[in-house]
């Protein structure tokens, strides 16, 4: 009977010790996994299902590698679980639960932060012959890479991705799987178109927070010839500006943006890459799927940003009451803070903002109020909607 | 003229749960849905200023009682535009289920499997949805008669306690049909 299988939960922070302690699970006993979870902050639970006795060994195993490699948060067996208690569960809504993970090795980079995770990419697919298989972010700013090759150019790789990491912000952990185990797929990114390669230098920018991402990507814009190519989540509130042009123009622009990104709100970081591998740029600067559809206005934009729905929703409601300004949209940096745009005439916008702002900090945190007289347009086709 | 809007946020989802069920037995409003963001949640709801009012300050008093900040505000003559936040609307012709409903909330996922199970066990009692709201929330929704989801939440209770995730656990006796229409799973 099916229902007879054991149940086995493990719960990291951390994808490289999920992806580790899964691997050594599914090698070492008969084991197979039947769902996954993620709750955001870096936190990653996969239910294993087997006999008892295997489910016991395998987590105990997965246990001990989780510990090895991050932090280990939850390890349980339930010898016999009950099937009603299960279904109502989101972990048993994992797709891709067929996905081979292939046979070639996996090397896994993982940072706190884009910045330092698109420079360790670029120095792993560099420094030997790796693919890119992708990217993804698990929350509390925690993003990883994977990539792929033979064992020596994999581990080659890891080596010098890690270190560049570390050079250039906060390493989190980096890992190699000589041989995959087959279930694994589940857990890898999806995978990504990587044949649109932008062009030239490559600058990244990390803010917190949607407002500071518009309004120092305004002006990099602005201040030296480059092109915004994509705003990217980073997660735990974090968001990047990835821009290109010559070296000389992003150099400048990543500048302007650094300045502007603190005086805003916070700056996580930034780097700029004169020769970016393609790949790695085609990966991160990817043109964006969620960009809104919107048409340049030309009008001034007000941008308000909070921890709190209550706080934003009376924000808004307070300035289109008492300002001539008209809605735009609302937009999400990530799972942790929410922004609304406003756009006007320069006058309105600005006393708006500032009653919205007073408002806001009424009910919670207000994370940023800024005002953007003459917004680039390209900034308003990159906005991307929540 | 537009009705008038109350809205109550809280850390987790539990206590909006809460806030809803007491919202919607204090006065005559309609119960619109709720938003989350960053582990914090909001309920929104309609009526005439005067109910808004009363329910506002019911449901801040409930939810005040199981979870820690709690805020509460009206919007008066609200804009349009404020029904845009609400990610998570009612959904009016979902079907509601009879019984009490008991709450537990706590960071992570891992121990809500265990846990459900062990109350599923336990008592006579079903998980009706398990709500994950961000920065690691985790909301067991469980469902039977007053007395076995009861027990069900002692052993719940016993199984989470000690442990430094865990945030409440509450018990609706009799939760109104809007409550499961807006909190139930969703495709």
């Amino acid at each position: 009977m099916p229902d007879e299988k054991a149940l086995g939960v493990l719960e990291t922070r951390g994808m490289t010790a999920m992806i580790e302690a899964t691997d050594a699970m599914l090698k070492a006993v008969d084991v197979t996994i039947c769902g996954g979870h993620g709750v955001g902050s870096g936190w990653v639970t996969v239910v294993i299902e087997g006999e008892v006795a295997s489910v016991l060994a395998a987590i105990d195993i997965g246990s001990a590698e989780a510990t090895r490699h991050g932090e280990l948060i939850t390890a349980e067996v339930i010898a016999r679980p009950s099937p009603s208690s299960v279904q109502a569960m989101p972990h048993t809504k994992l797709t891709g639960l067929n996905r081979d993970a292939g046979t070639a090795a996996l090397g896994i980079l993982e940072t706190r932060g884009l910045v330092p995770l698109v420079q360790g990419t670029d120095a792993m697919v560099k420094t030997a012959s790796v693919e890119i298989e992708g990217w993804s972010y698990i929350g509390g700013g925690l993003v990883h890479t994977i990539v792929r090759g033979d064992v020596a150019s994999v581990q080659a790789a890891v080596e010098a991705g890690g270190k560049a990491a570390e050079a250039a912000g906060e390493f989190h952990a980096k890992l190699v799987i000589p041989g995959p185990s087959a279930g694994l797929g589940c857990l890898l990114p999806p995978p990504i178109d990587l044949s649109a390669v932008p062009e030239g230098t490559l600058g990244v920018l990390e803010t917190t927070g949607y407002v500071s991402v518009i309004t120092s990507s305004d002006a990099m814009v602005k201040s030296a010839d480059v092109e915004l190519v994509r705003l990217s989540i980073a997660s735990g509130g974090r968001v990047d500006a990835i821009v290109r042009g010559n070296v000389d123009a992003v150099q400048s622009a990543i500048e302007a943006g650094r300045i502007i990104a603190e005086s805003v709100c916070e700056l996580n970081g930034s780097c700029v890459i004169s020769r970016p591998a393609p790949e790695m740029a085609a990966c991160f600067a990817r043109s964006p799927a969620d960009a809104a559809n919107v048409n340049p206005s030309g009008e001034a934009m007000g941008l308000i940003e909070t921890r709190s729905t209550i706080g934003l929703v009376k924000a808004v409601d307070q300035m289109l009451k008492s300002a001539d300004v008209r809605y735009e949209g609302r937009y999400r940096a990530g799972y942790f803070l929410t922004a609304s745009i406003i756009r006007g005439d320069v006058g309105a916008v600005g006393q708006a903002l500032e009653i919205g702002a007073k408002e806001a900090e009424k009910y919670g945190e207000l994370v940023a109020a800024e005002l953007i007289p003459h917004p680039f347009p390209e900034i308003e086709t990159c906005l991307a909607r929540a | 003229m537009s009705a008038a809007i109350g809205m109550v946020e809280v850390e987790g989802v539990a206590g909006i749960i809460v806030a809803a069920d007491v919202a919607c037995k204090a006065a005559e409003v309609d119960l619109l849905g709720w938003e989350s963001i960053g582990g914090f949640t909001t309920v929104f709801f309609s009526g005439s200023i005067g109910a808004v009012t009363s329910s506002l300050k019911s449901a801040q008093v409930a939810a005040s009682e199981i979870v820690d900040h709690v805020v509460a505000a009206p919007l008066t003559q609200p804009e349009d535009i404020c029904r845009d936040y609400i990610s998570f609307p009612i959904d009016a012709n979902a079907s509601a289920p009879s019984g009490a409903l008991g709450l537990l909330e706590t960071r992570g996922y891992g121990a809500h499997v265990t846990t459900n199970d062990e109350m599923v066990k336990a008592a006579q009692v079903e998980v009706f949805n398990v709500l994950t709201v961000h920065n690691r929330v985790v909301c067991s929704m469980i469902l039977g008669e007053v007395s076995a989801v009861r027990s069900a939440l002692d052993v719940g209770k016993e199984l989470v306690n000690g442990n430094d995730y865990f945030m409440c656990a509450t018990l609706i006796t009799q939760p109104l049909p809007e409550v499961f229409r807006a909190f139930g799973p969703r495709a």
